[in-house]
């Protein structure tokens, strides 16, 4: 319950930030929420690692859907995906989880 | 075991967490920021936009009175405004709203300023611009603009109209490819617009031979009028009024031109005379057509690039209603019609830029001769910022006779060790701003003819119908009166007959009011018939103008749909006047089987450039070859230093039976006959296609590039008719990047397409989304409004 609590936490408060303030402050609120908490080490990371995950997918499908997946197409070749977009798009979403994981980790571990 | 009880663990995945945030929060070479870049809150997924046609208001603190703009389904805004003032501030809003990056560039090709965001890879384009004297060129065209209270007005409410819009961005909202290339929009000026007009002037009169021309002289002076003759057998030219005949022919080119050292080698072809840049234009009189009323065509052929080069807008206030395409960069409309009148543009190609051999008279080469007089040359340091590296500073010295384009440490190949200054109308401080607001509130032929009078650079042959009945064409742009050949080779500081005179009188450009014949057309031909009062030289093509000329004789009245259909003509006059001779020289007994085929497709071919056959593949290619069988031998060590003599006059060559040297290869011991060469060339061109025939399409390539070239925004193999001769001009890298038809009922229907769409922006549904209705030859029917309400939005 409260893992699900967190993830829910991080999605929330991460998509209100991101909207407001430079990319980076997902890092914060990660660790923040993680610190707060104090879920074991793994769940922390994972709570993270979820919360951006849906976070970021939502923004994007927000976006993708009604554009026909046009950007995401072209994007999908200038990073050599050969256009498969969903690729593009798993990708994308993974590196703002890793970063979310990370940062969720980290915050907890100041938590003695 | 507690997760702190290695200390040193969460100081670890800290500094990890933060260097990785540092990381991706940098660019690295030519990758943007990559965490910054994709963040779908403010990052490239914020360009995924999918707009729908709309109405909005808006009611800056800048405007005089509140404006209403409707997006109809192209995304083509409808300007409603109170006043002129609040209609180009709303233009230039627009203008950015779609198009910001685009204008951005263009801007800073034109101005020499690349390298501050692309690097070192773009110096040597900077300082060539730099050296032209864009930039000089611009400010005083923008002062012209700025002294004339009219234009002053449309350039400032223009100028802030962009800037309202660079104002309230973020780094959310910036074009997409800000994003990828790590840089942010800068604020926009009047000069900009300067530079975008000359950035035009320099794409459409910045072409010239004179280094080629004066090189072929020197190689072949026996043979030059035979390779390059100033006038070909067969013209068609625009304006056919009898002139009176000169008299005086001038003297013939004397030694000078030679007189410096051509130093250069090089192994490559020559090159081709700039004939891409082309474009079509006709106006039919009420007499030509079933409806008894004008139609007025006009297609522009430009390199395909995305963003597309033009931008539809219709502009309406109280006392102008115009609809058209214009230059993002720019206000007004280009090419376009009123309630009243139309107009479109094609490239003149009168030589308007001329070279300088200069003679220094000090060993510093700080002063010239400019005729008999000396003259102290000034200097002007250029700063190019370059991204990631210190700036370069290069003098460029200024003269009455223009910028020293080329010296010692910028030489011109194939002239090293002589400096040369380039003297070009662009340089003038010229308003065509003007001229465009006269046209877009033009109500009749003086209207017409009061406006263009401030068209000086680039030449243009400037089509007209209005709603009266009238039909027009005015060869117009600024002159210098020149004796033969002044201006085709290289001139001389030093020589007083190579400095330029006095102007022409406008009144006296080429020109035609509702001729008997009941049309009038432009395809980048020669201007005048012979007996044209004034010398001038130009790279002009006759191809398009035959066929034209052909199909509007027909005595049968048009319509729409007629002129739709010769829009997308893609019959090769070219071939059909150089073809049946190439295949009598064949004998097809001795032929393999493959060539036996080829030969045969071309016999049946009607010379219709029909994107998926084969055959006009062959007959280019047999050309191509031809052409580099016939004259590589002879040109061998100064590739492109040459150009090939016009493809027009090679068919007159070839045809002509009396004896023509460049025929033999000179790198054989016996000598061949025209029907050895086009033998030859036929089966060195079979090999090429031995593996398999390749459609024209795929061939020729037509490519919409973006302009960074990246192929992910770029449409390559675009399968469409035509090619560079045809009507439908769809060559490699150049097309018909506008068309327009405006037929004078009441009301005006009109059709346009161009290939591209209206959001500038890779990642919008409207980056491209006209470009397969222009490929396939479709019309979109263009809303020519009154009033908001005329705009049909879907529910």
């Amino acid at each position: 319950m409260k893992f699900a609590l967190t993830i829910l936490s991080i999605f929330i408060l991460n998509t209100f930030a991101e909207w407001l303030l430079p990319w980076w402050i997902l890092g914060i609120v990660c660790a923040a929420v993680c610190y707060g908490a104090k879920l074991s080490g793994a769940k922390s990371f994972l709570s993270g690692f979820v919360g951006i995950a849906l976070s970021w997918l939502a923004m994007i499908l927000w976006k993708d859907i009604p554009n026909h997946h046009t950007l995401a197409q072209r994007l999908a070749e200038v990073f050599s995906l050969k256009g498969n977009y969903p690729l593009f798009i798993v990708l994308n979403v993974l590196l703002g989880s890793l970063l979310g994981g990370l940062s969720g980790l980290a915050g907890r571990l100041w938590r003695s | 075991m507690t997760l702190n009880s290695i200390p040193l663990k969460k100081y670890l995945i800290s500094l990890v967490c933060i260097a990785l945030f540092i990381l991706l929060n940098t660019s690295f070479g030519k990758l943007p920021p990559l965490g910054k870049f994709m963040d779908p809150f403010s990052g490239c997924w914020q360009n995924a936009s999918a707009e729908k046609p709309s109405r909005m208001d808006f009611d800056f603190a800048a405007l005089k009175a509140p404006v209403t703009v409707v997006f109809d389904s192209q995304m083509v805004p409808h300007i409603f405004a109170k006043n002129r003032k609040d209609v180009f501030f709303m233009q230039g809003y627009m203008h950015a709203y779609h198009r910001l990056w685009q204008m951005d560039m263009t801007t800073r090709l034109a101005s020499g300023r690349l390298s501050e965001v692309a690097g070192e890879a773009t110096l040597d384009v900077d300082r060539k611009m730099r050296r032209l004297g864009m930039v000089y060129a611009a400010e005083k065209s923008t002062r012209a603009m700025e002294q004339d209270p009219q234009t002053a007005d449309c350039l400032q409410s223009y100028t802030q109209g962009v800037n309202e819009f660079i104002a309230q961005l973020s780094y959310r909202k910036y074009p997409l490819e800000y994003k990828l290339m790590n840089f942010m929009p800068e604020p926009w000026t009047p000069l900009k617009t300067g530079l975008m007009l000359k950035f035009m002037a320099d794409k459409l009169s910045g072409h010239t031979e004179d280094f080629e021309l004066t090189l072929a002289q020197h190689l072949f002076s026996e043979d030059f009028n035979l390779l390059y003759p100033e006038r070909l057998k067969e013209e068609y030219p625009i304006i056919t009024d009898p002139y009176v005949k000169r008299v005086d022919q001038g003297p013939i080119m004397d030694s000078a031109a030679t007189s410096f050292n051509f130093s250069g080698r090089n192994d490559g072809h020559p090159g081709h005379s700039e004939t891409g840049i082309g474009s079509n234009n006709w106006v039919l009189s009420g007499k030509k057509t079933q409806s008894g009323k004008p139609i007025l065509c006009n297609d522009p052929h430009l390199p395909l690039n995305l963003p597309a080069i033009w931008y539809q807008n219709q502009l309406v206030t109280p006392d102008m209603n115009v609809y058209g395409v214009s230059l993002p960069g720019a206000p007004a409309i280009v090419i376009g019609f009123t309630d009243s009148t139309a107009w479109g543009f094609t490239n003149g190609y009168r030589d308007v830029k001329d070279f300088y051999a200069l003679k220094y008279t000090d060993s510093n080469k700080t002063q010239i001769l400019v005729g008999t007089k000396t003259e102290t040359l000034s200097a002007k340091v250029e700063t190019i910022n370059i991204k990631g590296k210190a700036p370069y500073l290069d003098t460029v010295w200024y003269s009455s006779l223009g910028p020293v384009m080329y010296d010692d440490r910028f030489p011109r190949e194939g002239a090293e060790g002589t400096d040369f200054a380039v003297k070009w109308m662009a340089h003038r401080g010229t308003n065509e701003l003007k001229a465009l607001l006269g046209l877009n509130s033009a109500k009749n032929y003086s209207d017409y003819v009061k406006a263009i009078a401030h068209f000086e650079c680039p030449h243009q042959n400037i089509a007209f119908a209005s709603a009266s009945g009238d039909i027009a064409l005015w060869s117009q742009g600024r002159f210098i009166q020149k004796e033969p050949p002044q201006g085709r080779f290289i001139l001389h500081s030093e020589n007083v007959k190579d400095l330029w005179g006095s102007d022409i009188d406008q009144a006296e450009n080429p020109h035609q009011l509702n001729p008997d014949i009941g049309f009038v057309y432009s395809a980048n031909q020669i201007n005048t018939g012979p007996n044209y009062r004034y010398y001038y030289t130009g790279i002009f093509t006759e191809e398009r103008a035959k066929r034209i000329d052909h199909l509007l004789r027909d005595t049968s009245l048009f319509t729409v749909d007629h002129m739709k259909a010769m829009q997308q003509d893609d019959y090769g006059q070219n071939a059909a006047d150089l073809l049946p001779f190439m295949l009598s020289q064949i004998d097809s007994r001795s032929l393999t089987a493959q060539e036996k085929s080829i030969y045969t497709a071309l016999s049946k071919w009607n010379y219709h450039y029909q994107a998926t056959s084969p055959t006009p593949s062959y007959y280019e290619k047999w050309f191509e070859v031809l052409e580099q069988n016939l004259y590589d031998d002879e040109f061998k060590g100064y590739g492109h230093l040459l150009n090939y003599p016009r493809e027009r006059q090679t068919i007159d060559l070839l045809k002509d039976p009396s004896p023509f040297r460049f025929i033999d290869n000179i790198s054989t011991p016996q000598v061949e006959s025209r029907s050895d060469l086009i033998r030859h060339s036929f089966l060195n061109m079979c090999t090429h296609f031995k593996s398999e025939p390749t459609p024209w399409y795929r061939y020729k390539n037509t490519t919409a590039n973006h302009l960074t070239k990246i192929p992910a925004f770029s449409f390559s193999n675009i399968m469409i008719n035509g090619g560079h001769g045809c009507i439908n001009a769809a060559s490699s890298a150049n097309g018909p990047s506008w068309r327009m038809i405006v037929h004078f009922t009441q009301p005006i229907e009109a059709w346009g397409i161009y290939a591209g769409g209206q959001n500038g922006d890779p990642g919008s549904v409207h980056y491209s989304d006209q470009l397969a209705d222009w490929a396939n030859g479709n019309y979109y029917r263009i809303i020519f409004a009154h009033q908001p309400e005329d705009i049909i939005l879907p529910k």
